[in-house]
């Protein structure tokens, strides 16, 4: 007897295998990854490459939310890009070895288009079977798994989940380049302690002396005003409520960002007691009410206790960052080393790449990245260091917690602490936090310290 | 007397303060005869609730804080009686008595020059009714305090929705219950407390508090208990501060002035266990069901919480509690099958258990004293009655509260409604919902009372006398002879105007005024509907109370000067009134307030009582007094007096004589030139005129020899 009602929870093998067989034939999820943005703030970098490509360790930065999708068993992803860099970003994923499908969507980058923008760009694209579209950023450095993600807003009938984890300052300070005071004012996310639900969400810089919370009686739970969490940029949003907001005659039509306006814009409708735009929820309801004269809507029945709409906020306690500044893509090279197990599991590449040429006589510390291709020639000195591939260090060079992008040639002699090399570094020099992406501005035999080395602008 | 408990030095005595004066009462009808911590509620006095609950919670030492009054030995007895029970080991139990406590700050600073407060103690009010775990917050706060040591007090909400506030909003009061709290998520530590004006609005957060904390936990309403651990500083502070009234105005300060004061408060917001006061009438009958419905669990009905024997017979399945001694009667009309179909009973004893047999599982909710006879036709439900009362059949009584001795009579239908003891219910007297039938009245037969009325068997001022019996905008009509169309042709009864019942109340007008002025306007508009006066008259006639408060005051506190001036500066630009009105009424009130002090039993302003008043306030009345024409409108305020209060009459030439001789406020010349020029012009001037001639004269005279005037002062006087 026991047995047999065990079974009736579990449920018989052969249901279990129907139920797979369903989930394959039809894709509830479609992934866009919005990968065409500038990097405005980290303008010395994206100055020469775009900013999904900058590479972390000798990855691309978009091989990081490609392989988070592909974990949680996506197939395919639409990735939004400048236009002109499509054929790069699709080698992306030959090149690390992804297996997931990219269908990169390009955007002309000239008008500068908001998040909302290369969203209605591609809104065509999705499908219209799916049910939930998982919207992520390409600058997205994370260990969750996807797929708690996805549980946790099928389980709370969200209408849209947005994946939040505490803030951490950069473990890997100063940044190299000259000093500057990173003030932005944080994003404030009100959520219901217990529950998670997103009740108000605020981008940084969007308030002022105070903060007007929607009055949300109907629940006990006190309310978590926070500015320590970090807006992951995963978004996970229903469809439906997705293309209502990004459709011509809506309210959002002007709206330039998904996480500045339109974010906020989706909470907010929660508690509005009238829905003037009704999605397919809304239909029914009005329907019920007009055939069913006894239905009474109960003193309780406000939008902000029972709506349409319901967001929530999924609290993710381990490694979450956005790599969108030149201080937080500094900490994640140098972190690099311990962090990719956990962030491309069953991906990573070995930390010492098997083609790179290291001289026995070079002194190369065991939490360095070397990767494929690079050569390091005797008598070197590398300590906590990132090499990308194809790299060319030649004798008598001497690195410390430095990071060297792809196809980047030290000379002999140089002298590199706690900098960002992208450029051959042709000539002996001595560099103390500094950036370096041109290597025309370097001078044989001088010493710079917290500065950036770049092309200057043709204009100038 | 109370037991004289001797204060151990010990330092792990964990002590509690009980203010019984309670910030909120339940209006005289009940209050002059009670205290309100002795109301019984669910025939348990409030104040046992709370010994009960203190004791349970391993508190050592209670000290019962009281304000003198004629209840003051009916709580000592009782205290003592509570005690008295108990081993050496118990809970030792101390009334303190106050002579001038008006709120719950001057308590603090009263037991602080007493030094009575060795260490952190639990602040709370007498009519809390609480099961909540005390040693776990106790703890909790001993161990902030040790972390931190600028944390001085630790508030304790309970987070529950609010079911009944459609209840209590209609006094306006409930704002009182809950507050807005925003803590910082990782301390605990209190950023922001505001009461909750109403329901709907929303909550607006300054976002300067990010930079205290970037995680802010927000309470949208906490209920508030009034419940607080205090450290030792607390009662300094208090006392540090004289502006501190209540314990809002406290949390206020220590938030606003953090830097300044560098303390702190915490916040514990509990969520298991049971805590509301029975603050208003409206509270008391919320708490009333809960009891009954054991969510006071421990604290039940049928046991006795002074002595923990079992008096009660206790049946779940209807929620009923009756003494054994109480009879259920087979009446003759009382048929049961009626009874059983409105799904109500206290029926016949044997009957009881039947019914509940016969399923029909109404939770009547109903707790019935010691020798009650309750006739097998009367429904009782959500109600309470109290020890020997009678009721016949056909009563019905939803949300009674019937105290002991009562008669009500057949036909009687109470709702929501206090019933004192004693009281007389004749047959079809219908108490509406909101009435207080004060002890000893009789009602009916046949009559209805409208909701919110007061009922006390004697005339109002024989038993409430004001504070203020000259006030000329104190228009109560005063009934002598109980009014047949009220209380019916066999009833005894007078109506307490509720405004009265604010007015002899001064207990809570001077909490209110003390409370930064925050429920003023809010009594002012109950007061203003009533008396129908335009919003001028209503502002000026408020001013004027609150300046006769506080000279009352100041006098029997010996307020500094410039303290009064302040403070009537204070309610000046409060209500927005001239400086010429402010003269005026600070000139009336100061005689006013000499008159006050010797009132009891007659209200004959006596000269010595003037003359101190004008003594303590010489000063503030100089303050205001700055030009010629200044002295002018004091003496037309004086004048304007006797036209209201002719009884100053005799005393005006000595008034007149000391203000301009002894205090050398007033000018001879100016007095002259007013006198010639024929005062102000009112009718009493005539008479003045005639009374003060003499002074005049010797005025004029003295004005002739100036150099003699020093010597004359004392021939005169």
């Amino acid at each position: 007897m026991p047995n047999k009602l065990l079974d009736l929870f579990h449920g018989s093998p052969e249901n279990l295998q129907a139920a797979s067989v369903e989930i394959k034939m039809r894709p509830e999820v479609q992934a866009v990854v919005l990968a065409a943005g500038p990097g405005m703030r980290m303008t010395a970098l994206t100055a020469t490459s775009p900013k999904c490509l900058l590479p972390l360790a000798t990855l691309p930065m978009l091989a990081f939310p490609l392989h988070l999708l592909q974990r949680a068993g996506l197939e395919e992803a639409t990735v939004v890009v400048a236009a002109g860099e499509e054929v790069r970003v699709s080698k992306v994923v030959e090149q690390c070895g992804l297996t997931i499908n990219v269908d990169s969507a390009p955007v002309n980058t000239s008008t500068d288009p908001g998040t909302a923008d290369s969203l209605r760009h591609i809104l065509h694209k999705i499908k219209r079977n799916v049910d939930d579209v998982v919207i992520v950023s390409s600058d997205l450095v994370t260990d969750v798994k996807l797929q708690d993600v996805l549980d946790f807003h099928r389980a709370h009938g969200s209408t849209l989940t947005a994946l939040t984890a505490p803030l951490t300052p950069p473990q890997h300070q100063p940044a190299p380049g000259p000093r500057t005071k990173p003030f932005t004012s944080s994003d404030v996310m009100v959520t219901e302690s217990e529950s998670g639900r997103l009740v108000l969400v605020v981008a940084g810089g969007d308030y002022d002396h105070t903060l007007t919370l929607p009055s949300v009686r109907s629940s006990k739970a006190p309310l978590l005003v926070s500015t320590s969490l970090l807006d992951a940029h995963l978004y996970i949003v229903k469809r439906s409520i997705l293309e209502q907001c990004l459709a011509k005659e809506s309210a959002c039509q002007d709206m330039g960002s998904f996480k500045a306006e339109i974010l906020p814009y989706i909470v907010s409708r929660q508690f509005q007691p009238h829905n003037k735009e009704t999605g397919p929820d809304e239909d029914f309801e009005s329907l019920v009410s007009q055939y069913n004269t006894s239905v009474v809507v109960s003193r309780h029945h406000t939008s902000a206790s029972f709506s349409a709409i319901t967001c929530y906020a999924y609290k993710h306690q381990g490694l979450c960052v956005r790599v969108n500044t030149i201080p937080t893509y500094w900490d994640i090279n140098r972190r690099m080393y311990s962090l990719i197990d956990k962030v491309l599991p069953g991906l990573s590449e070995p930390r010492r790449h098997p083609s790179a040429q290291i001289h026995e006589k070079a002194q190369v510390s065991e939490d360095s990245v070397v990767g494929a291709g690079t050569l390091v020639s005797e008598k070197t000195n590398i300590t906590s260091c990132v090499l990308a591939s194809h790299c060319r260090v030649d004798p008598m060079a001497r690195l410390s917690n430095s990071v060297l992008a792809h196809h980047t040639a030290i000379t002999s002699g140089c002298v590199v602490e706690n900098s960002l090399v992208r450029a051959s570094l042709n000539h002996k020099c001595v560099l103390k936090n500094c950036i370096v992406t041109d290597s025309s501005r370097i001078q044989e035999g001088k010493t710079y310290i917290n500065e950036i080395l770049e092309a200057t602008p043709e204009f100038v | 007397m109370a037991p004289k408990v001797e204060v151990h030095e010990e330092p792990s005595v964990l002590q509690a303060v009980v203010l019984t004066e309670c910030d909120i009462d339940y209006g005289a009808a009940i209050t002059h005869y009670n205290p309100k911590v002795l109301v019984p509620l669910a025939n348990t006095p409030l104040l046992d609730y709370t010994l009960a609950w203190l004791e349970r919670c391993g508190v050592d030492e209670v000290i019962v804080y009281c304000r003198a009054n004629p209840h003051t030995d009916k709580i000592k007895q009782h205290c003592k009686r509570f005690t008295s029970r108990r081993e050496e080991c118990g809970i030792k139990v101390m009334v303190v008595v106050s002579e001038d406590c008006l709120n719950l700050g001057d308590a603090m600073r009263d037991l602080y020059s007493k030094s009575l407060l060795k260490d952190d103690f639990i602040l709370l009010q007498g009519d809390l009714v609480a099961t909540l775990n005390l040693q776990d917050i106790v703890a909790k706060h001993k161990e902030n305090r040790l972390s931190d040591k600028s944390m001085i007090m630790t508030c304790v909400y309970v987070n529950k929705p609010l079911e009944t506030t459609a209840v209590e909003g209609e006094e306006g009061r409930g704002k009182e219950v809950t507050a807005t709290l925003v803590t910082a998520a990782d301390t605990g530590k209190l950023l922001l407390h505001r009461r909750s004006r109403n329901k709907s609005s929303k909550i607006s957060i300054p976002t300067e508090l990010f930079q205290a904390s970037s995680d802010l936990l927000t309470y949208p309403a906490a209920y508030d208990p009034s419940l607080a651990i205090c450290s030792e500083v607390v009662p300094s502070l208090f006392s540090d501060n004289f502006d501190y009234g209540s314990r809002d105005s406290l949390l206020r300060g220590v938030i606003e002035q953090e830097e300044l004061l560098g303390y702190s408060i915490r916040c514990q917001v509990v969520q298991e266990g049971y805590a509301c006061r029975a603050s208003t009438l409206q509270q008391y009958q919320r708490v009333s069901g809960e009891v009954m419905r054991r969510e006071a669990y421990p604290m039940v009905c049928e046991s006795s919480l002074t002595s923990h024997r079992i008096r009660y017979t206790y049946d779940p399945f209807t929620t009923t509690y009756w003494e054994p001694s109480a009879k259920f009667t087979k009446g003759n009309g009382g048929a049961s099958e009626a009874v059983v179909g409105a799904g109500t009973e206290v029926d016949a004893g044997s009957v009881i258990i039947t019914c509940n047999f016969r399923g029909n599982g109404g939770a009547s909710e109903a707790v019935v004293g010691a020798g009650t006879e309750v006739d097998a036709g009367a429904i009782l439900t959500a109600s309470v009655v109290g020890d020997h009362c009678t009721l016949a059949d056909g009563v019905i009584a939803n949300a009674a509260f019937i105290m002991n001795n009562v008669q009500i009579k057949s036909g009687c239908e109470l709702s929501h409604c206090y019933i004192g003891d004693d009281v007389v219910l004749e047959k079809g007297v219908v108490v509406s919902s909101g009435c207080v039938v004060g002890p000893g009245v009789r009602l009916g037969p046949d009559v209805t009372i409208p909701p919110g009325t007061q009922l006390v068997a004697h005339p109002p001022h024989h038993h409430a006398p004001s504070t203020h019996p000259h006030d000329d905008f104190d228009e109560t009509a005063r009934v002598k002879e109980a009014d047949p169309s009220i209380c019916g042709s066999k009833g005894k009864a007078f109506i307490l105007l509720p405004e009265e019942s604010d007015q002899d109340d001064d207990e809570e007008e001077e909490e209110s005024s003390d409370d930064g002025r925050s429920s003023g306007p809010d009594e002012g508009d109950s007061e203003d509907a009533l008396m129908m006066m335009s919003d001028d008259e209503h502002s000026e006639n408020e001013f004027r109370r609150e300046v006769q408060e506080s000279l009352t005051n100041g006098m029997r506190k010996k307020s500094a000067a410039e303290n009064m001036v302040l403070e009537i500066n204070a309610s000046r630009h409060a209500y927005n009134v001239s400086m010429e009105d402010v003269l005026t009424t600070v000139t009336q009130g100061i005689l006013r307030a000499g008159q006050t002090q010797k009132q009891d039993g007659s209200t004959e302003p006596t000269w010595p009582g003037i003359n101190t008043a004008l003594k303590c306030f010489a000063d503030v009345l100089r303050n205001y007094v700055r030009k010629g024409r200044d002295q002018l409108l004091v003496l037309n305020a004086i004048e304007k007096l006797m036209v209201d209060s002719p009884e100053y009459l005799p005393a005006t030439q000595k008034i007149l004589f000391n203000l301009n001789q002894t205090f050398e406020i007033l000018e001879g010349e100016v007095i002259i030139h007013w006198y010639k020029k024929g005062g102000a012009g009112t009718t009493a001037f005539t008479t003045i005129k005639t009374s003060i001639a003499q002074f005049i004269e010797w005025l004029e005279k003295d004005s002739e020899d100036e150099d003699d005037d020093d010597d004359s002062d004392d021939e005169s006087s």
